[in-house]
């Protein structure tokens, strides 16, 4: 593998343990008629072993990045807030987009995350169909309106 | 007893006692601070010099002749004291006395008199000479000092809450006060001469303490320490000493001055304090915890609940009854409430730990925001509102807006049945501090109830005729309270509602 050669793939990977919640984002990103391919990873030490290429996912090429990860705050192993730093501590990572998906409006991870560099902090509503909408808003924003970092880097 | 008037012997005799001290007299002339003078063998004066007409205010030439028992005041006169006391300095060669003499102007002095009787070469008595010295200055400072020390001594003996003693130089107990007496159990005869370590335990004394404290003490002018206490019953009490060094005007260290306080209750006030603010911190910790904990896992069920019955009208609405879309139209309702009522608390709990900052406010200003707050959120409502100009206060603005919030958006909310609803927000000055006021003509409610406003989830309308979660007074009242304020409320149902409230301290 070549470090500082990253190839953006159109993955979205959303990083939660809660089945019912993980369902949910599938069911409101098909509602909100998003294409991208949703990966979904159970843990924070998952989410790690997945963008570093490591354990079980270890035949992954790590160059390929998701174009943005949704990750969740309160995981089991690992917190959202250690993916986060994990992500922004590597070169190969540093970039990478990273939104909040989260039940929590505590001053506290608000402040974690944005001085972590976290691109977005968005709070899941209760109600599915504002759920929906923000899946909606989040998709066509990360997939159509952003550009994402470029490929090679320093 | 020696006549009292033999002149014509006088001047005989005082020939005879000038004579050999024309020197003597000159000498004599020269001494102002004593008054030196002679007299005959039978107690007459013969010789005057300048002292004892400084002290005496007689001339030379009045008192010449004149017996020395005029000298006296009447009581020792009756007494005979004159003729006792040349008596003995005739027999004795010499005789020292101390007491009230009697100047010319009749006032007393307090003098130190020695007579010494004078013999010719056979021996035989010719008269004798008298050194009087005035001693009433000495004498009254003295007595102030005596005095002094009487006061300070009643003082200190009459301190009960703190034993105040001296030990010497070597610790042992050379006085004691009733303070002591009451503090350590011993009685004066039992402890002064014991040394001061038998106030310690045994632990201080086996370290060696009780010299520490006296070696730094006499190092560093004065030395304090804290620790347990031994009573004279062998009870132990928690002390606060403080030892001084006691020295001399040259620096000679005469003993120490030791004052003992018994801070037993104080220490366990202090103790007290400190277990109850840890069991507080880690009450808020937990509180923090379990805020945090409902913050991020409450929501998720709610979140499934709505979720999953859309996804069963959306995907098998055709095989739904009209009766289970109402059931799960009710779940999303009771999840939306819920959801709510989760934001609620979690405000409410943020409040409760929030830091309180200072900072001036206007809350005029803050009024007139909120209320267009207001108009954007229900631009149809025709609400008439006034605000006093220059309402200032001063607390954590962030709180102060958020409890502005829920009384404003409270009359907001209960004027909405009245054809135009009227909201004041306006200030009374009682005291000092300002008492404000946010009244509207809304539903109001019967005061039988009015104690049960501002506890959390406290509702006097139902969701039907008002919605809401019945925590805005409650956050309100936290607010309030946190600011140490107060907020009372005056209602009329149908009439409309009036919260007064302060916040502590105006800026």
């Amino acid at each position: 593998m070549t470090r500082g050669i990253r190839k953006v793939t159109s993955v979205t990977l959303l990083v939660e343990d809660n089945e019912d919640d993980a369902d949910l984002t599938a069911m409101a990103f098909g509602d909100a008629k998003i294409a991208n391919p949703l990966v979904r990873v159970r843990d924070g030490q998952e989410a790690i072993d997945f963008l570093f290429a490591r354990g079980s996912y270890a035949h992954r090429d790590p160059s390929e990045l998701p174009l943005v990860v949704l990750l969740d705050l309160k995981l089991p192993k690992l917190s959202g807030i250690d993916v986060l730093r994990a992500i922004r501590g590597d070169r190969q990572t540093c970039r990478l987009p990273v939104v909040i998906l989260t039940s929590s409006i505590e001053e506290r991870d608000r402040l974690g995350c944005y001085d972590l560099h976290c691109n977005s902090y968005v709070r899941k509503p209760v109600d599915y169909d504002q759920f929906v909408a923000a899946c909606r808003g989040l998709g066509v924003y990360w997939t159509s309106i952003n550009t994402p970092p470029p490929e090679v880097g320093s | 007893m020696i006549p009292k008037d033999r002149k014509h012997e006088g001047v005989a005799a005082a020939h005879r006692l000038r004579d050999p001290g024309h020197d003597f007299q000159t000498l004599a002339d020269s001494v102002k601070d004593y008054a030196i003078f002679t007299l005959d063998a039978g107690g007459h004066v013969m010789s005057w010099n300048t002292g004892a007409r400084e002290i005496k205010g007689y001339g030379e030439l009045e008192i010449l002749g004149k017996h020395c028992s005029q000298f006296y005041p009447p009581e020792d006169r009756e007494a005979g004291k004159p003729e006792a006391l040349l008596e003995t300095a005739a027999r004795a060669g010499r005789v020292e006395d101390e007491g009230w003499r009697v100047r010319k102007d009749g006032t007393r002095f307090w003098a130190d008199v020695v007579i010494s009787s004078l013999h010719d070469h056979a021996g035989e008595l010719i008269g004798f000479l008298k050194v009087t010295r005035d001693l009433t200055a000495r004498r009254e400072a003295e007595e102030r000092l005596r005095q002094s020390e009487l006061r300070l001594r009643l003082l200190v003996d009459s301190v009960k809450d703190y034993a105040i003693f001296m030990v010497d130089t070597r610790g042992q107990v050379i006085s004691w006060n009733r303070g002591a007496e009451r503090l350590k159990g011993y009685q004066p005869n039992e402890v002064i001469g014991k040394h001061f370590s038998i106030f310690y335990t045994a632990e201080d004394r086996a370290e060696g303490k009780p010299a520490q404290i006296l070696a730094l003490a006499a190092a560093e002018g004065r030395a304090e320490d804290e620790g347990w206490r031994v009573r004279q019953d062998g009870s132990v009490f928690w002390a606060d000493v403080s030892m001084s060094a006691v020295r001399d005007e040259r620096g000679h260290l005469l003993g120490f001055a030791k004052v003992t306080r018994d801070s037993s209750e104080r220490r366990r006030t202090d103790r007290e304090l400190i277990s109850r603010s840890a069991q507080l911190s880690a009450a808020n910790q937990e509180l923090e915890t379990f805020s945090y904990s409902v913050s991020h896992d409450l929501r998720a069920p709610l979140r499934g609940m709505d979720g999953f019955s859309k996804a069963l009208l959306r995907d098998y609405s055709e095989q739904l009854p009209p009766q289970a879309r109402n059931y799960l139209e009710r779940i999303h309702r009771a999840a939306e409430r819920m959801s709510e009522l989760i934001d609620d608390l979690l405000e409410l709990s943020r409040i409760t730990r929030a830091e309180i900052r200072g900072e001036p406010i206007d809350l005029t200003a803050l009024a007139h925001e909120t209320v267009s707050d207001l108009r954007k959120i229900n631009p149809d409502r025709n609400v008439n509102v006034t605000v006093q100009p220059g309402l200032k206060t001063s607390g954590d603005r962030r709180l102060i807006q958020a409890m502005l919030e829920n009384l404003i958006g409270n009359a907001w909310k209960f004027t909405a049945k009245q054809p135009v609803g009227r909201i004041e927000v306006g200030a009374v000055r009682s005291h000092h501090d300002p008492e404000f006021f946010v009244r509207d003509n809304g539903v109001g409610f019967d005061m039988a109830y009015a104690d049960k406003l501002f506890m959390p989830f406290q509702r006097l309308h139902t969701g039907t005729e008002f919605e809401g979660t019945g925590i805005g007074l409650a956050t309100a009242y936290r607010i309030i309270s946190r600011h140490g304020g107060r907020i009372r409320v005056e209602s009329e149902p149908e009439k409309g509602t009036t919260f007064w409230f302060t916040l502590g301290a105006s800026p």
